[in-house]
């Protein structure tokens, strides 16, 4: 959370124009009463040339990493799926005279995909981090194909700590966070710890009151 | 006409009627289906009455289930909100806050139309499980819930202070109905005009699916076409195909026709002081609005055969919970660009879309496609080899010569181009497809990489909003960077109200 400071800094050069176009706002409020009027002067004020190299830069943001411990959550989920898979090698085997004689391929196959799969994961668990600016969330990863999204505070509709069995045993915590619409805009900051999942959630309905509401609402 | 709607009440006694037509219906599909397969291809081992009975039973249960439901749904207008409850066996509520509806529309079916009463669907974007339907209420008194809606969403709108501009919109959509223009109205000559130039490659490729079907079934059954195909001599062989491929294409357009004409029946698209309003159907009577700072992309398209009589369809996309709902979606078929025009004037009366500078994608996208389909088409080739198949051969082929047109093609058209307030893309390959978006209503903003990509320093670009995500695939990583910053800005700095 330490390079935050650096990051609202970063943001805090919009600012000016940001307070420019409040006080536009507030001048015109008296002419306001005209709809017209109204609407063009929301739409000028709106669509000012905006200098694109002066904005805050996302190539600068420092990625926070995830913890250490996520790593190893993953690691004993890939085990357990990779047990079972043995097991189920196992019982064909055990069931069946045909297949009997190729078993030893089986095991080693599902061996050598799990452990490429603790591999990738070892990966992308390197390239992943999220990033809080003083406007908007960011979260990368992936290791072949990496991607990395961004969501602005005032459009995210609902947010949630969730946990899974596993991630509870080392007290870690996925923050979901969800936008309006199809589900192919949210976002899942996975694997960092409980309480500071909890200060991001109390962060971001700080940043959008609108959140609270929605919350609220499903606790009905 | 006066209506209370503090009091929880019921939807009225109709709704007893349309549970038993539907009922009735799905008990008539599950029957009459099998009594096709079975009687039609003499396939008479699977006459389990056992079946019937399960089937007579789920529909009883699921039809007094329906009734249960009817007796104790109730709604009510609580302050600011809707309420909604429901169930069967479990109590269900749902609390629709006003500021959250999305937009109230209006269905009939033909058994509404005979009672005169609507089904009112309410929508809310962004939380799931928060959508009410509301069937068989008295068109009078659906319009006055909808405007009392619309009215305490206003009120609950400015307790919140989002801006004047939406709240005003609102009380014009449901008060000022009169101040409306009708930018163009759809005849069914109209409509059989542009199902006609419609692109029907993808029905046409559905039937022969269709077809294939069926024949892979009469097989089993043991009714193989093969053994006819032998007796008939080789010249009829190749008419018949042809006989067969013709009368394919009839149906397909056919169906595409009468689709079209049921769907968007005396289509009138209505321009309101601060929205869109289509009304449509034959059977089904369809109202839709639309209000202008909901409506998340404007698009226009056309085929190859409807540019040759200047037909467009233009497609407004609102926010919605099911992406790619295209019920959400208002789509006008049958326009001409002057009417595209038009629109764009009436929805973003200070814009003008000649001035965005349009750009291309990086090359790689092309080298990138044509080596997949190249690749691609050459394994498939070895397997046909393998398997001695000379047609499949042909094919792929012939597709090694045709993909990297198609592709050629496709990359030419491929542009996109951003202004101050709004990104617009188009492609197509036979066909042209435009979108305009404003910026400020983007949601999120996504990159992806792939290991090609990155060697060469490029990535593709996903945007997001609430009605769904326009791609920019295959441009440069420092642009890539550029816009998302762009963008997030535009979405972060613009407080007017955007869905």
């Amino acid at each position: 959370m330490e390079d935050n400071d650096q990051e609202i800094v970063e943001n805090g050069s919009i600012n000016p124009l940001f307070d420019d176009k409040i006080d536009q706002k507030v001048e015109g409020q008296p002419i306001m009463s005209e709809d017209s009027l109204n609407e063009s002067l929301i739409i000028q004020s709106y669509n000012n040339q905006v200098d694109i190299s002066s904005l805050p830069k996302l190539e600068k943001i420092q990625f926070e990493k995830l913890e250490e411990d996520y790593l190893y959550v993953g690691f004993i989920n890939t085990v357990i799926i990779g047990l079972i898979a043995l097991i189920f090698v196992a019982m064909v085997g055990f069931f069946s005279e045909t297949i009997r004689p190729y078993v030893l391929f089986g095991y080693l196959a599902v061996i050598l995909f799990f452990a490429f799969m603790m591999y990738a994961e070892y990966r992308s668990f390197k390239n992943s981090g999220y990033a809080l600016r003083d406007e908007d969330l960011f979260f990368k990863s992936g290791w072949i194909w990496t991607s990395m999204i961004a969501i602005p505070y005032k459009r995210i509709q609902h947010l949630e700590v969730t946990q899974g069995p596993v991630s509870r045993l080392f007290d870690l915590a996925n923050v979901s966070v969800y936008t309006a619409g199809g589900s192919s805009s949210d976002m899942e900051i996975e694997g960092i710890k409980q309480d500071e999942a909890e200060s991001i959630k109390a962060f971001v309905l700080q940043k959008n009151k609108q959140v609270k509401i929605e919350n609220s609402e499903d606790a009905i | 006409m006066q209506f209370d709607f503090l009091k929880p009440q019921r939807e009225s006694p109709v709704v007893i009627i349309l549970i038993l037509f539907k009922s009735l219906y799905s008990l008539g599909r599950q029957f009459f289906l099998p009594f096709i397969t079975i009687y039609l291809l003499g396939r008479k081992d699977n006459e389990n009455p056992f079946f019937t009975y399960f089937i007579v039973i789920v529909t009883v249960i699921s039809l007094m289930r329906s009734l249960i439901s009817f007796f104790r749904k109730k709604y009510y207008v609580d302050e600011d909100q809707l309420i909604v409850r429901s169930g069967a066996l479990s109590n269900k509520t749902i609390t629709i806050p006003f500021e959250r509806i999305q937009s109230i529309n209006f269905e009939q079916n033909l058994i509404h139309r005979f009672f005169n009463v609507v089904k009112l669907k309410i929508d809310t974007a962004g939380s799931s499980q928060k959508e009410a339907e509301l069937d068989g209420l008295q068109f009078a008194k659906a319009e006055a819930l909808r405007i009392l809606l619309l009215k305490e969403k206003d009120e609950a709108l400015s307790k919140i202070n989002i801006t004047e501009e939406a709240v005003n919109s609102e009380i014009d959509e449901a008060t000022e109905v009169e101040a409306s223009k009708t930018i163009l109205t759809l005849s069914t000559k109209d409509l059989i005009k542009a199902s006609l130039f419609e692109n029907h490659f993808n029905s046409l490729a559905l039937i022969f699916a269709g077809i294939w079907y069926i024949y892979i079934n009469a097989k089993e059954v043991g009714v193989d076409a093969e053994d006819y195909v032998d007796e008939i001599p080789i010249m009829w062989n190749v008419t018949l195909y042809g006989a067969i491929l013709l009368l394919t294409l009839l149906i397909t357009v056919l169906i595409s026709v009468v689709r079209t004409v049921i769907s968007y029946y005396n289509l009138s698209f209505v321009r309101l002081q601060n929205g869109f309003r289509i009304k449509k159907g034959l059977f089904n009577y369809v109202t839709l609005s639309a209000i202008d700072h909901k409506i998340q992309t404007l698009g226009w398209s056309d085929t190859w055969l409807k540019r040759k009589i200047g037909i467009h369809d233009i497609h407004m996309k609102q926010a919605s919970i099911k992406q790619v709902n295209t019920k959400e979606s208002i789509i006008i078929p049958g326009a001409n660009l002057s009417h595209v025009g038009e629109v764009i004037k009436l929805l973003y009366p200070q814009h003008s879309i000649d001035k965005i500078n349009m750009n291309q994608v990086n090359t790689s996208y092309l080298d990138r496609k044509i080596f997949f389909s190249l690749l691609f088409s050459f394994l498939f080739s070895l397997i046909a080899i393998y398997f001695e198949e000379g047609i499949l051969l042909l094919t792929l082929i012939g597709s090694m010569f045709l993909l990297p047109i198609y592709f050629t093609k496709k990359f030419r058209k491929l542009k996109y181009g951003y202004d101050n307030e709004f990104l617009r893309l188009s492609g197509g390959v036979f066909a042209d497809n435009h979108v305009l978006m404003p910026i400020y209503k983007v949601q999120s903003v996504e990159k992806h990489q792939s290991p090609y990509q990155r060697k060469r320093g490029i990535v593709s670009l996903s945007i997001h909003n609430a009605s769904g995500t326009e791609r920019i695939p295959y441009i440069k990583e420092e642009e890539a960077h550029r816009l998302m910053n762009f963008f997030l800005y535009k979405a972060e700095i613009d407080d007017r109200a955007w869905i």
